[in-house]
């Protein structure tokens, strides 16, 4: 990023296609939600479960709060931040599963409940959709963008539609046809 | 088991899903029947998925993330865990002292040796990455590290290392927690109170910087083995809750950082905090000092139930609850002490910390208590009604400049009248600081001008203290180059006092930096005759001297100047002391004047001689922004003796320090960029030039000299890359912006089109070479007699190029002549030498090998890389490798 540009006038460089500008919104973006989930994670003592929905919001809100956003680019910034709420959410998993795999036995014990009833197959499910979004990625990029919005950063039709500038139907749509071609992509065999 | 993805297939089947899901249902097996051949292998599933497609839409299938552990191993931020050993920025981890909701705490040493003493080096988490961090420490630290006091931990140093981990570097401390200690040593009530009092007065001494520390408690404040309390963290929770806050409104309070216990009413709230709320956890820390049990009691132990009482419940009386054996001592005026600092009502607590230590020194003397609320509520309601915003950081710049005088006044334990003024200047100060009612104000500019305003209504009848803050202020603003509000403050003073001393020669200083040079004078002359039929104060003698020498070096009266401005630094020295403000003034203006006068040895002494003055001013705070001003300083004047080394050792701290002072930065990277164009790293001087101009260009003050200075830098750094068509292109840029701001016959100007000639010459288009070399020639004699020996270099340089070798030698030997020698020519003699050399025919092989050498021996005296990248360099290099093979 280049020393004082605004949030804003990156995202405005990433919607006009420049590629360095995209990855600067996706640095900073990363950051900063992941310094959010793992904050909420460090202090919940109970569940821990991620309210990716409120972690956008809230990320908005900080880059908003710190004049780094204006605050017309709310549903462009979601649009991204959802993007990136995937690759948080993925990375998590993936480190998750890596360490289950490696040392980190106690850590381990002391969640086993949590760890061996229903979250495997959660996990599953996440790397699942990422991979299915992948395949997708090279055609029909808005369908993955409404799975990301959707999925991954709980943002409502009506709020996707207006990010995405097309009408609620079309949401709906595709939103039906994603989850269509993700089950059966998750289906087993 | 999933089964692998195939993105053509997923491809395919979207793209049928979509025809599919545009039929009315009824259709669909039709559809499907019809499907061509191609398909055949995927119409099982299209079958499949689309019999389900009701299905799947009205389940909870992908409705929401799935809940997952992510508690386990990603837990702290996934930050790999230190080691003893590691390396955080400049320190080296040597033993964990422990860890907790803040961070881990390490026990670190300096790499670079640059302190020498244990350190406690803080490891925040949750701050990790977290976006605008690193400027807000810079930022931060350089407010915090002006709390030097003997009972406050100094903080050294605050960053973020280039991975983003952020870490404070703090005086490490051993101690005993304040109330352990009270309780191993048995201490009486009176010992209590004693050790409570220096707590409190540091506490003051924050205060009256307008630092607030936000979490004290007895973890914070430890007593060393010689009976000595010392402050931990001040200022360090507001540091790391910027970014937090927003979170901690948007969830729920009990994820917060601060230690509930001895928060005040407000922080519960969530609300603006001021010195008043440490006023509050102070109360707490003595009631449990005195009771060995903290205020409330609760039924249930939990969070919120205290977080009830800290809001609502009225504290119990300490002497009832206190030990039995000391119930009799506390009672009567030391309840009323603690309950009145544990008010829910910052208002009805005591105004100031400050008060609150009088208040118990009067006990301990047997003096009636002033605590009684209504001698302090009138004032303090006043304040808290005004309390609408948060104290800003730049509030507390302000008040680091605004506060400094002041609390040397109290110090110096003046005579009633003046401590009574100091306490009202105080207030004003605060609330200053509270009453916000514009944006703008939230800058240090605007709350400076801000008090310019209200100065005149709230000292209406004290003109004498009127005059005194118009001054400071005026000074502040002069600080941020605010000249005109700057002004309007001075002549403000001076109408209510026109004979007023410091006034007046304030305003010397600020008529030579707006150029006012016929008042200057007057004025200066006026001041002089009274000085010198006078018994001035030291420091006002020193000040008009500096103020003479500037203006006699202003003048071109060198000779002058250089007697004022040593006249000055020996009487600051001598009579102010080498710690004094106008003895660093005296020491940097006198480096300043000798390098304007081109006595570079002689600036170069007095520079090392400043440094060392600041240096020992702040030994704390080696990145005090004087230190960094008189590193530049040295920096340039070794740069133009051709000490590169030195110089970039010096610039190269500035860069490093400079933070978000943008100006410092700006002006230590086109300097640095001289050296290293020079030193043969042309792409790290482009690199610098570049961040140089970007900062220039983002500058309020927008400074379009230094501007059009860096682009020009930059075409050197381009040319010396062999990029000659790019860095005709800036110069082009550079010369434009020189036209709108100099007159055809600057100096400089044609020293840049001299190298935009040779340039030209590089890119073949030699006519075009000529022609402006001969425009340059053309000039009046008087401008050009300092860079005929340039213009020879240049024509040399286009008639080489141009295959006259003979032409281009006689040029060449012509430049040689007039440059002279002695270190500072270094650089044009090995350019001229180096031309020579690349002249030469086989015939005239020897001669052009020495002057080869010779060139190469100067550029490889002045490299500051180990391989030069310089084109030229290279150019030479190769020339003599096929002459000498």
């Amino acid at each position: 990023m280049k020393d004082g540009e605004s949030l804003t006038d990156i995202l405005r460089r990433a919607r006009d296609g420049d590629a360095q500008a995209l990855q600067a919104v996706f640095d900073t973006t990363y950051a900063e939600l992941r310094t959010l989930a793992s904050a909420r994670l460090r202090r919940a003592n109970r569940t821990p479960n991620l309210d990716t929905t409120a972690l956008v919001h809230e990320a908005y809100l900080r880059f908003a709060d710190a004049g780094r956003l204006q605050l017309i680019d709310r549903e462009h910034f979601l649009k991204y931040a959802s993007h990136v709420m995937r690759s948080v959410v993925v990375d998590f998993v993936r480190e998750r599963l890596a360490q289950r795999r490696g040392g980190y036995a106690i850590h381990v014990t002391l969640n086993s409940e949590i760890v061996d009833a229903g979250s495997a197959a959660g996990e599953e499910e996440i790397l699942g959709v990422h991979e299915a979004l992948e395949a997708l990625a090279t055609t029909d990029a808005r369908l993955v963008q409404v799975v990301e919005m959707r999925y991954f950063a709980g943002m409502t039709e009506p709020e996707i539609a207006v990010a995405l500038g097309v009408n609620e139907r079309t949401v709906r749509r595709d939103w039906q046809k994603a989850r269509l071609l993700l089950a059966d992509s998750l289906k087993s065999g | 088991m999933k089964k692998p993805i195939d993105p053509q297939e997923v491809q395919t089947l979207s793209r049928l899903l979509d025809e599919a899901l545009d039929l009315p249902p009824e259709a669909v097996e039709r559809w499907l029947d019809d499907l061509g051949q191609e398909h055949s292998a995927l119409k099982p599933r299209l079958r499949h998925l689309l019999a389900r497609s009701g299905a799947v839409e009205t389940s909870e299938f992908l409705a929401t993330l799935p809940k997952f552990d992510l508690a386990a191993g990603t837990a702290p931020d996934s930050v790999p865990g230190e080691q003893a050993g590691d390396l955080i920025g400049p320190y080296r981890l040597l033993r964990e002292l422990g860890s907790g909701g803040m961070g881990v705490v390490w026990l670190a040493e300096r790499t670079d040796g640059l302190i020498n003493r244990p350190i406690a080096l803080k490891l925040p988490h949750g701050a990790w990455k977290r976006a605008g961090l690193a400027e807000r420490m810079t930022r931060e630290r350089s407010i915090l590290s002006t709390l030097s006091h003997p009972h406050i931990a100094h903080l050294y140093d605050a960053g973020v290392t280039p991975a983003g981990q952020p870490y404070l570097a703090i005086e490490y401390v051993e101690g005993t927690r304040l109330d352990l200690y009270c309780s191993e040593h048995a201490l009486d009530v009176r010992a209590r109170l004693d050790l409570f009092t220096e707590v409190a007065n540091a506490v003051a001494f924050a205060h009256g910087k307008l630092v607030v520390h936000r979490d004290l408690k007895p973890a914070n404040i430890l007593v060393n083995g010689d009976g000595q309390v010392r402050l931990l963290d001040f200022g360090l929770a507001k540091l790391l809750e910027a970014g937090e806050a927003r979170e901690t409104r948007m969830t729920e309070l009990s994820g917060r950082a601060l230690t509930p216990d001895y928060a005040s009413p407000e922080q519960i709230l969530g609300e603006p905090l001021t010195t008043s709320s440490d006023v509050y956890s102070l109360g707490v820390v003595l009631f449990e000092l005195l009771c060995e049990r903290r205020p409330y009691k609760l039924a249930r132990d939990s969070r919120g139930a205290l977080e009830d009482a800290i809001l609502q419940t009225e504290p119990p009386l300490p002497s009832s609850v206190a030990p039995a054996d000391r119930r009799r001592e506390l009672q009567g005026d030391l309840d009323t002490i603690v309950l009145k600092a544990l008010k829910k009502r910052p208002e009805k607590r005591y105004a100031t910390v400050h008060a609150f230590a009088d208040d118990i020194g009067r006990f301990l003397r047997g003096h009636p208590v002033l605590a009684r609320p209504d001698s302090w509520s009138y004032r303090a309601s006043r304040l808290w009604r005004r309390r609408k915003l948060a104290v800003s950081i730049s509030a507390a710049a302000v008040a680091v400049l605004l506060g400094a005088t002041l609390y040397s006044a109290r110090q110096a334990q003046l005579a009633r009248a003046e401590q009574k003024r100091a306490e009202r200047v105080e207030q004003f100060i605060a609330s200053l600081l509270t009453d916000t009612q514009s944006a703008e104000s939230l800058t240090a500019e605007g709350l400076l001008k801000q008090a310019r305003t209200r100065i005149g209504s709230e000292f209406a009848d004290r003109p004498d203290v009127q005059v005194r803050l118009l001054n400071v202020v005026s000074r502040s603003l002069i600080g941020f180059s605010e000249y005109d509000a700057a002004d309007e403050a001075m002549d403000a003073a001076l109408s209510l006092s026109p004979t007023h001393r410091p006034s007046r020669l304030q305003r010397l200083t600020l008529h030579r930096f707006r150029g006012r040079l016929v008042q200057l004078r007057d004025e200066l002359a006026e001041l002089r005759a009274e000085m010198d039929r006078g018994d001035w104060p030291a420091a006002d003698r020193v000040r008009l001297l500096i103020e003479a020498a500037y203006a006699a070096n202003l003048d071109a009266r060198d000779d002058q100047a250089a007697v004022d401005i040593q006249k000055a630094a020996d009487l600051a020295l001598l009579e102010l002391g080498p710690r004094h403000e106008l003895t660093l003034d005296a020491a940097s203006a006198r480096s300043a004047i000798l390098r304007g006068d081109n006595q570079f040895d002689a600036s170069i002494l007095a520079g090392e001689q400043t440094l060392a003055l600041m240096l020992g001013a702040y030994p704390t705070n080696v990145h005090h922004r004087r230190i960094l001003d008189a590193r530049m300083a040295l920096g340039t004047s070794y740069l133009s003796k051709g000490r590169i080394h030195d110089a970039l050792r010096e610039l190269r701290t500035v860069i490093d320090h400079a933070g978000d002072r943008n100006f410092l930065a700006l002006y230590a990277l086109v300097h640095a960029s001289r050296a290293w164009i020079v030193g043969g790293e042309p792409e790290t001087a482009h690199a610098a030039l570049l961040r140089a101009e970007a900062l220039a260009r983002s500058s309020n003050n927008a400074d379009s000299v230094i501007l059009t200075q860096a682009m020009a830098l930059r075409a050197y750094a381009l040319a010396s890359m062999g990029q000659m068509s790019a860095a005709l292109e800036v110069i082009d840029q550079s010369l434009q912006r020189y036209a709108q701001e100099h007159a055809r016959d600057h100096p400089p100007t044609l020293a840049f089109r001299a190298f935009r000639a040779i340039l030209l010459a590089h890119l073949g288009r030699l006519d075009a070479a000529r022609a402006e070399l001969d425009e340059i020639a053309g000039m009046r004699r008087s401008v050009l007699h300092w860079s005929l020996p340039d213009l020879a270099y240049a024509r040399g340089v286009v008639e080489r190029l141009a295959g006259n070798c003979d032409r281009a030698v006689a040029l060449q030997q012509q430049a040689l002549q007039s440059i002279g020698t002695g270190p500072s020519k270094w650089l044009k003699r090995a350019r001229v030498l180096g031309e020579i050399g690349l002249c030469a025919s086989p015939a005239q092989g020897p001669r052009a090998v020495s002057s080869l050498r010779e060139a190469l021996a100067l550029l490889r005296d002045h490299q500051t890389a180990d391989v030069s990248s310089d084109h030229f360099t290279r150019e030479l290099q190769t020339k003599l490798a096929s002459l000498t093979d």
